[in-house]
C-alpha cells in the first residue's frame, strides 16, 4: 500500500522471507527501506510523535544512503 | 465631485452618511490600505475546528494576502502558523488540507513540526556550531481565538478581545451553532469555491442586502417556491422581518418573524416526519420542550461578520480578497452534529443547488458584482447611493439600530465601521 502527503511517498508491505514476518517500509522518492519486527512496531505504538522528530531531522541524512541507494 | 486617483484616499470624504465613492471599489491604494488597517489587523476568520479534527491535521488559508497554515499538534492544540519558511521565505505547505506532524520545505528540507518549531536543516555544518533552531521558528499569528468552534487570528498582537469584537454576534453564532443537537458544527462536506472580476467589499453587502432578493432572485425564488409564495411578503414592501446593525460592522436580515409563521426552516420544505420527530426529540433532550420549538421556529440566522464571514442558513461564506477587483468566495456547507442524516443530507444539497457554480442563486450576484466593477469605471459621477431606509431607521430596546428588511441600515453599519477602522492612527 502507499501512503501520500505532499512531504512523502511512502510504500508499506508485509515481508516473511526472514525467519518471521517483518514490515517493510520503503521511502519511494529516495529508494531507501527499512524491514521492522513486530517488537520494533510495538515500540512504535508506544512511541509520542515528538519522539520521532530526531528521526525527520534532515541534518540526519548528510550522511552516504544506508542502502546504498 | 471627482476626487483623482493619485491623491491619498481621505476616507471622511470617500465615505459619507448617506453615499460613498465608487473608488472605494477600485482603487489599489485604497485596497492596499484595507490590508494594513483591517485585514492584517482585525480578527479575521480562518478556519472550523472541525477541519482539523486530528492530531496532525492542517489546512492552508489566508489572513488578507498572508498565507497561514492551521494545524493542530500531537498535543491537540490548534496553532495558527504563517506558511513562511524562515530560512528564505518559501511556502512550506502546498496542499490545501493534509495530516503531517512536519512540514518539509521543499526547496532546501528545512523542516519544521506543527507547532512551528525547527526540527533541522540540511548540511547544518554549513551554518557552524552557534546556530541554534529554537532561533528560527515559524511565525505564529499574534492573537488566536475561537468561538463555538469558528477559529479567528489577528495579525495585530494589540487589540479587543475576540469575544468583545464579536460583541452581539456571538448570541447570533449561538443559534445557528445550537441547531445542532449536540451544540456542535461540521465543516468537513467539501467547498464551492467561486472568483468575480471584483471588489471584496461587494459581497459582504450584498449578503446583508435585502432589497435585491425579490428583484435580481425574483425568477428564482418564485420557482424554489413553486409560485406559491407571497414574494411581497418575504421580499418586499409588506415584509415584517428586519435590516438590523448589530455594531463593529457586523449586520443582520431578522427573517425570523417570517420563519417563525412558516413553522421553522432548519431545512426547506419537505424533509419527512421521521427526521423531523427524531430531530425534534432530540432538540428537547438538550433544550427542553420550549427552548426546542424556540430554536426549530427560528431556525437559522443570517447575517456577516467585519470582514469576512458570511453565515446564511445552512453555509459558511468566507470573502478572500485578491486584489482592488479580484476575489474569492468559498461557501463552506455546514453540517449539524447529532442531527438525522436527512436533514444535513438536505443541507447539503441546498448549498450547491442555490449556490453552487448552476446554482440557482449565487451566479446571479456574481453577475451583479462584475457589472458594478464595469460600472465603476464610469468616473463622470462616482457617488453610490446609501440611503435607503435612513428616514425611518430606529434604535430598538437593546440598543441596535434596525430599518425595514430592505432598507440600507446593514449597508450603512458595514461601511460606519469601515470608515472608523480606516481613519484611525
Amino acid at each position: 500500500m502507499r501512503l501520500i502527503s505532499e512531504f512523502a511517498v511512502v510504500e508499506i508491505e508485509r515481508d516473511d522471507s526472514g525467519n518471521g514476518p517483518r514490515l517493510l517500509i520503503r521511502d519511494a522518492r529516495s529508494g531507501q527501506y527499512i524491514y521492522l519486527d513486530p517488537l520494533e512496531l510495538a515500540a512504535l505504538a508506544w512511541a509520542r510523535h515528538e519522539d520521532l522528530m530526531p528521526l525527520m531531522d534532515p541534518s540526519r541524512f548528510d550522511r552516504h544512503s544506508r542502502n546504498g541507494v | 465631485m471627482d476626487i483623482a486617483t493619485d491623491s491619498r484616499p481621505d476616507y471622511n470624504q470617500l465615505i459619507l452618511a448617506d453615499r460613498i465613492n465608487g473608488r472605494i471599489y477600485y482603487d489599489p491604494a485604497v485596497f492596499r490600505d484595507e490590508l494594513e488597517k483591517i485585514w492584517h489587523r482585525e480578527w479575521v476568520y480562518v478556519a472550523h475546528e472541525s477541519e482539523v479534527p486530528e492530531a496532525g491535521d492542517y489546512v492552508t488559508r489566508q489572513i488578507g494576502l498572508q498565507p497561514v497554515i492551521v494545524s493542530r499538534d500531537d498535543a491537540g492544540k490548534v496553532h495558527l502558523l504563517l506558511n513562511r519558511c524562515t530560512h528564505r521565505g518559501n511556502t512550506i505547505c502546498q496542499s490545501e488540507r493534509g495530516n503531517s506532524h512536519a512540514f518539509r520545505c521543499a526547496y532546501h528540507g528545512w523542516t519544521f513540526n506543527s507547532r512551528g518549531d525547527l526540527v533541522g536543516v540540511p548540511y547544518a555544518a554549513g551554518y557552524g556550531s552557534t546556530f541554534r533552531k529554537d532561533e528560527f521558528p515559524l511565525a505564529k499569528v499574534p492573537r488566536t481565538g475561537s468561538y463555538r468552534g469558528l477559529i479567528f487570528g489577528s495579525l495585530s498582537p494589540d487589540g479587543p478581545s475576540l469575544e468583545d469584537r464579536l460583541g452581539p454576534a456571538k448570541a447570533l453564532l449561538d443559534q445557528f451553532v445550537d441547531l445542532s443537537p449536540e451544540g456542535e458544527l461540521v465543516v468537513r462536506s467539501g467547498v464551492l469555491k467561486h472568483s468575480y472580476r471584483g471588489n471584496w467589499k461587494m459581497a459582504l453587502e450584498n449578503s446583508v442586502d435585502g432589497y435585491h432578493p425579490n428583484i435580481l432572485h425574483h425568477a428564482a425564488m418564485v420557482m424554489m417556491t413553486r409560485g406559491k409564495a407571497d414574494m411581497e411578503a418575504i421580499f418586499g414592501e409588506r415584509s415584517d422581518a428586519r435590516a438590523r446593525d448589530l455594531g463593529n460592522g457586523a449586520a443582520q436580515l431578522d427573517l425570523n418573524p417570517i420563519q417563525v409563521r412558516s413553522g421553522g426552516r432548519v431545512v426547506p420544505p419537505g424533509w419527512s416526519k421521521a427526521a423531523h420527530e427524531e430531530y425534534r426529540a432530540s432538540m428537547e433532550r438538550r433544550h427542553g420542550a420550549e427552548g426546542a420549538d424556540r430554536i426549530i421556529a427560528q431556525g437559522g440566522p443570517h447575517f456577516c461578520i467585519f470582514p469576512n464571514l458570511i453565515l446564511i442558513l445552512n453555509q459558511f461564506r468566507v470573502i478572500q480578497p485578491v486584489s482592488a477587483d479580484e476575489t474569492v468566495i468559498y461557501y463552506y456547507p455546514t453540517m449539524l452534529k447529532g442531527a438525522p442524516d436527512e436533514i444535513n443530507q438536505r443541507r447539503l444539497s441546498e448549498t450547491y443547488l442555490v449556490h453552487g457554480p448552476a446554482g440557482r442563486v449565487a451566479p446571479d450576484d456574481f453577475e451583479a458584482y462584475e457589472r458594478n466593477q464595469v460600472g465603476f469605471q464610469a468616473r463622470v459621477n462616482e457617488w453610490l447611493l446609501l440611503r435607503r431606509g435612513l428616514h425611518r431607521e430606529e434604535r430598538e430596546a437593546g440598543g441596535a439600530v434596525a430599518g425595514h428588511e430592505t432598507d440600507e441600515t446593514t449597508q450603512r453599519a458595514i461601511w460606519h465601521y469601515y470608515r472608523a477602522l480606516m481613519t484611525r492612527q
